[in-house]
């Protein structure tokens, strides 16, 4: 498993367009409180879920719909992967 | 904001009991008899009009505190990370910039009432508030100047001088600034209408103590207003972006007022021709870009700690 990318190092990469250097922060946070994970243990599977999450806190940091749209839909291709 | 006032609470209790030193000496103090008989004013109009700028002032002061500590905030709850100690530095500079706006006034109005009683302390008075006032501003230009190039370390940008547009405007303004200063008639003593000078000192030591350390200061603010700005456009994160942004508007906010404040100072002379109107009206707009700049700093510090509490 050494170098290879894992479902959470993704998840951040997408955030990091977002939120920045605060990317990593946000998304161990959302694992941590939400799923009750530590973020290499984040599957595919779980992806629905916690995509709901942060649509929600993102909502709460801002009102572009657009942002927020481009934002799940990014995350939403990682299920298809 | 209760939370927070809680959570520092000495800064706030502090804080608060320069508020009510202030109030205080703008509801006690005596009036100068000079200025009511200048305005055609009794002492009763005279405490109404500085109570209309006082209050507005304190609460831009409030404006100014939340916003330090909404930073100090932030940069204690990242602290822990790469970015964490260049926003602890900033917010300590933002400090200093916060706790001026009420020493500045309460010293500057214990030497006003201090000198209207003792004539002969005017010049040795006059020369401490211009040396308290710019030292009170150095360390805070230096510090968010120290903590925005940290900023730059992070991303592996220099530090670079600021872009030739933003010198060539420091430049303009330093110009501008060394001409009024040097072409203030009561600069050394008092003129005109003018009944106290502004620094009492010869020129080459108006220029060394104070004009130097001020335009060094005011470099250091462009300087920290560019690197904000660079590390913005080099780091990723749009909402993230947006806060340095506020950031970056509410430090050059505070960079263009105390500008002005000091060209202010040397248009003494012109200022006494000036009616009252005429005068509350730049108070009030000086008050308005400081609010703005305050308000900047507040919006951004908030939506930096919205990204860590989500």
């Amino acid at each position: 498993m050494v170098g290879q990318r894992t479902v959470y190092d993704d998840i951040t990469r997408i955030s990091e367009d977002y939120f920045g250097p605060v990317a990593a922060r946000f998304v161990s946070r959302i694992v941590a409180n939400h799923l009750n994970k530590k973020p290499e243990q984040v599957t595919l599977k779980d992806l629905p879920n916690l995509i709901n999450w942060i649509q929600l806190s993102m909502a709460m940091v801002t009102d572009e719909t657009a942002v927020i749209s481009e934002y799940v839909s990014r995350l939403n291709e990682l299920t298809k992967t | 904001m209760i939370p927070l006032f809680r959570k520092y609470g000495k800064t706030t209790v502090l804080f608060g009991f320069l508020i009510l030193v202030y109030l205080a000496q703008t509801l006690f103090a005596p009036v100068d008899k000079a200025t009511l008989h200048r305005y055609h004013i009794d002492a009763g109009q005279a405490r109404l009009l500085g109570l209309s700028v006082v209050i507005p002032y304190i609460i831009i002061w409030l404006i100014a505190l939340i916003g330090y500590l909404r930073l100090r905030s932030y940069a204690d709850t990242i602290k822990g990370s790469k970015d964490g100690a260049a926003f602890a530095i900033i917010a300590r500079g933002i400090w200093w910039f916060v706790i001026w706006l009420p020493l500045s006034s309460i010293v500057g109005d214990l030497v006003t009432e201090y000198y209207q009683s003792h004539a002969s302390a005017t010049a040795d008075l006059v020369r401490l508030n211009n040396y308290f006032n710019v030292l009170i501003l150095l360390p805070g230009f230096w510090l968010v100047k120290k903590g925005s190039s940290q900023l730059l370390q992070i991303i592996k940008k220099p530090v670079n001088m600021a872009p030739d547009l933003v010198m060539f405007a420091y430049i303009v303004i330093s110009a501008l600034y060394v001409f009024l200063v040097l072409h203030d008639s009561a600069r050394y003593l008092p003129a005109h209408n003018v009944s106290v000078a502004s620094y009492y000192e010869p020129d080459w030591l108006i220029i060394t103590s104070l004009v130097i350390p001020r335009l060094l200061a005011w470099f250091w603010g462009f300087q920290a207003v560019n690197n904000i700005l660079t590390y913005r456009a080099n780091v990723k994160g749009k909402l993230y972006q947006r806060a340095l942004n506020d950031l970056a508007k509410g430090l050059a906010g505070i960079l263009v007022i105390t500008i002005l404040l000091r060209g202010l100072q040397s248009l003494t002379v012109l200022l006494s021709k000036w009616n009252l109107g005429v005068l509350l009206a730049v108070i009030y707009l000086l008050l308005i870009i400081m609010a703005i700049g305050y308000a900047f700093i507040a919006v951004g510090a908030k939506n930096l700690q919205k990204l860590e509490e989500l």
